[in-house]
Formats: C-alpha cells, structure tokens, sequence
C-alpha cells in the first residue's frame, strides 16, 4: 500500500482541535508546531502500539486487549492516564452493554422473540468477552 | 434523564473550567497542576453523547498502529483507547509547551517550545528524535554569528587627507552594493581603498592618491571611492584600507564600522559635499553603537583642519 506520509500521522485539524482547548484563548500556535505536535502524537500512538503488542505477547495472546494497553501506558512511565482511561473504558463498556441490550430488546420485540437466531446468542456473557477487530485494510 | 443531568454538569464543569483558564492566562504551571483534577472531572461527567464526538478519528489511530507488524488482533476498544490517550497526550505536551512560551513572555506555541518541554521532561525521552535538540538553540547561534567579525591585524592609523579626499568622498555617496576586500600584505605601508558598487554595476572609484600617515611614520597613500554596507543582517561593516608606501608595496586592511557608524560618516561626508573644507571634528566612536559583541571596538576620528583629516581606528 502506497500511503501518503500524511497518512500516516493524525490529521492536523483534530488535533489542532484538541490544542485549542488546552490553551486558553489568546494564545496562537503556529502551524509548523501543529504538525509537530501531531507528529508526535502519532509517535505516541504507534510507541504504545508496540509496547501493548509485546505486553500481549508476552502473556502468550493474539489479541490485543485493553489490559495490554494500560500496562504499555505504566511501562512508558504514563501511569497518569491509566485512571482516565479506565474511567472512559467503563463508561465505553457500560455505554455498549446498555446499547446492545436495547437493540437486543427491540429486536426481540420486533421478530416476536427469539426469532434472530445471530443476535439472540449476544448473551450476557458474549457481552462481557469484549468484541475483536482484525486489522484489515477493509475494516475502515 | 440521567442523560441530561450529566450533560448539565458537563457543561457546568466546563464553565468552571473555562473561567478557571481565563483567571490563570499567566499560571501555566497551575494550568498543569490542574489539569488532572479537570480531566478526571470531565471523564466522570462523561454521558453518551460525549463519547460519540471522537476527538481524533479511529481509523486514522487504526493505520497507525497497522504500521506495526507484530499487531495482528486489537480488541474493539483498543483504538477507543488510544485515541484518548493520544487526546491527552496531545493535551499535556502542549501545556508544557506552553510554559516555555510563556517563559519566553511569546503569545505564540513555536516548535523550540516543543523541544524544550521534550527535553525537561524525561517521559517525553522517545521522542527526541521528533523535535531534534538543536533546533532548540538557533537563536543563540545567530547572536554568536554577529560577533564575529573584525581581522586581527586592527592597525591604529593616523591619515592625513588632503583636500582632493574631499572630492573622492563626494562620490562615494551613493553606494547601495556590497564590496568587502580583505587582504593584507606584507609589507607595513597601507593603501586605503573603498570600493563602492552603485545601481548593481561595481566600480572601483579611484580618486587621486592622499597622502596619511600610520603610526609608525609610514606614508601612506589613501583613497577612497565610497562607504559601503554589507548585507543589511550584519552589523558590523568593513572598509578597507589600500595603503601604499614610499617603496610601491600594497597593504589592505579593513576597517571596521557598525552601520551606524557608517550611516553618520556617509551624512557626515555629505554634508562636507556642500563645504568641503569643514572645520569642526567628525568623531564617530564606535564603542557604544556596537552590538553586544566581544570584538576589539574601533573608534573612528575624522576632522577637518583645513583640508585635513585625521581618521583614527583603534
């Protein structure tokens, strides 16, 4: 695959988005700094790639999960975001068990119950086993 | 319901936070040490619309992390993850970037303020590849370039000019291009000799010779075309001195003149145009006008007794 350079780190316009809100108003960033700074996010990203890969490796799995990731975070000294994240990874799963849940129900009421054998073996337990995405060109 | 309130308290929350900001504009370091509490704050009012308005997109966060090979499987929420970190990376580097600008008394993020919040902080350390270390110092490599001019062989002269200088001077006037020589001879008689380039063409403007004395007796034999600047950037500015001696050797030295200096002997010599035969002193000191530079400092003094002049460099 013959990516663009600027493919291949965040795009300048979101994380100029996310500059402007940790400045307060008034200060002026210059541009050649945007790109730096999405640069180095992209960096970061692709740093934390590798270390939650070998963290899964190490633990003899395929799939990289979400523990692999706080535990890249504390081995590249970030211990910080471990609790934001984990807050966000509870209100993300708690956001996706109530959605399954509701279009569970609606499905149920929908096909009288039962009646959609793929999405009636969603249960409870399915819920828990987070979902897994392979990283294909086509998944996006 | 639920929903609703937590997006009030949200928006509450941001208000504060907003205020907050505005109240602390010159408190970069308590911005940081508040930012913790806020994004915990924040992540804990989190509702359902919150999470739908990703910051960074996933799919980018996806390519990036294809990027390497040993990853394979992600869980669904990897991505999520990562762009929130990324999120509040992005959030930190600034603000420590931030306070260097601030530091610097700048309104505007530059990338050097990058490097230095990179290089502070040792949780940064991968990527000091990303900002290199030396971009931290071209400014302290600029002021170290103006400082450098200025050729050892600073010879005190005493010249003594006859009135034909006066003439030489008068066409030497309107030079706007850049001619430096410099070279020395080996002999100990000098010959002063400005070269002066007018409207692009260079023309070396050669009056008739004048006859000034070096401090060590020697005659000398002066002339001069014209006062010229060098490149607008740099201060300090070179004539340069052809003096002949009784036995025909040839001696250039440079003399050295900040631009204000040489602005004044150029107004200087103008006015002289109109009378020729001035009497009162022209003194330009160089030491005052000179930039902060280490380098020996010339003083320049030119009077006019009666068609003569005296030009002293030290």
């Amino acid at each position: 695959m013959a990516e663009k350079p600027e493919e291949l780190s965040l795009p300048v316009a979101s994380v100029s988005r996310v500059i402007n809100d940790a400045l307060p108003s008034g200060i002026n960033v210059s541009m050649e700094t945007r790109k730096t700074i999405s640069k180095a996010a992209s960096v970061f990203v692709l740093y934390t790639t590798a270390t939650a890969a070998s963290m899964s490796q190490k633990a003899g799995r395929k799939t990289m999960n979400a523990n692999d990731v706080m535990d890249a975070l504390t081995d590249m000294e970030f211990p910080q975001f471990k609790e934001t994240l984990e807050r966000l990874l509870q209100g993300e799963y708690r956001q996706t068990q109530k959605k399954k849940k509701e279009t569970n129900t609606a499905k149920k009421q929908s096909t009288g119950g039962g009646g959609d054998s793929k999405k009636s073996t969603s249960t409870p337990q399915a819920q828990n086993t987070s979902e897994v995405v392979e990283l294909s060109d086509s998944d996006e | 319901m639920a929903a609703s309130a937590n997006i009030s308290t949200t928006t509450n929350a941001s208000q504060q936070l907003q205020q907050q900001q505005q109240q602390q504009q010159n408190h970069a370091t308590t911005q940081l040490k508040d930012f913790w509490p806020n994004v915990t704050n924040s992540i804990r009012n989190l509702s359902h619309n919150d999470l739908r308005t990703q910051e960074l997109p996933l799919a980018r966060i996806k390519k990036i992390m294809k990027l390497d090979d040993d990853v394979k499987m992600i869980s669904a929420e990897a991505p999520v993850l990562f762009a929130k970190a990324a999120e509040i990376f992005i959030h930190e580097l600034t603000l420590r970037a931030w306070i260097h600008t601030e530091d610097n008394k700048r309104r505007t993020l530059q990338r050097n303020d990058i490097a230095m919040a990179i290089s502070k902080y040792d949780q940064f350390d991968f990527l000091i590849d990303i900002v290199p270390r030396d971009e931290i110092k071209p400014t302290k490599k600029e002021e170290k370039t103006t400082t450098t001019v200025l050729g050892p062989e600073q010879v005190q002269y005493y010249l003594q000019l006859a009135q034909q200088h006066q003439q030489a001077l008068q066409h030497g006037n309107t030079g706007g291009g850049v001619q430096i020589l410099q070279q020395t001879m080996p002999s100990g008689v000098q010959t002063i000799q400005l070269v002066q380039s007018s409207s692009g063409t260079q023309a070396v403007v050669q009056q008739a010779p004048q006859i000034m004395q070096s401090p060590m007796g020697q005659q000398t034999v002066l002339q001069i075309g014209g006062t010229q600047y060098q490149q607008p950037q740099q201060t300090g500015l070179q004539i340069v001195q052809q003096v002949v001696g009784p036995d025909g050797q040839i001696q250039q030295i440079p003399i050295q003149l900040s631009a204000n200096q040489l602005q004044m002997l150029r107004m200087q010599l103008q006015g002289g145009q109109g009378t020729p035969q001035t009497q009162t002193p022209i003194i330009i000191q160089t030491g005052p006008v000179q930039q902060q530079a280490a380098s020996p400092q010339t003083a320049t003094v030119m009077t006019t007794q009666n068609g003569t002049q005296i030009i002293q460099s030290s």
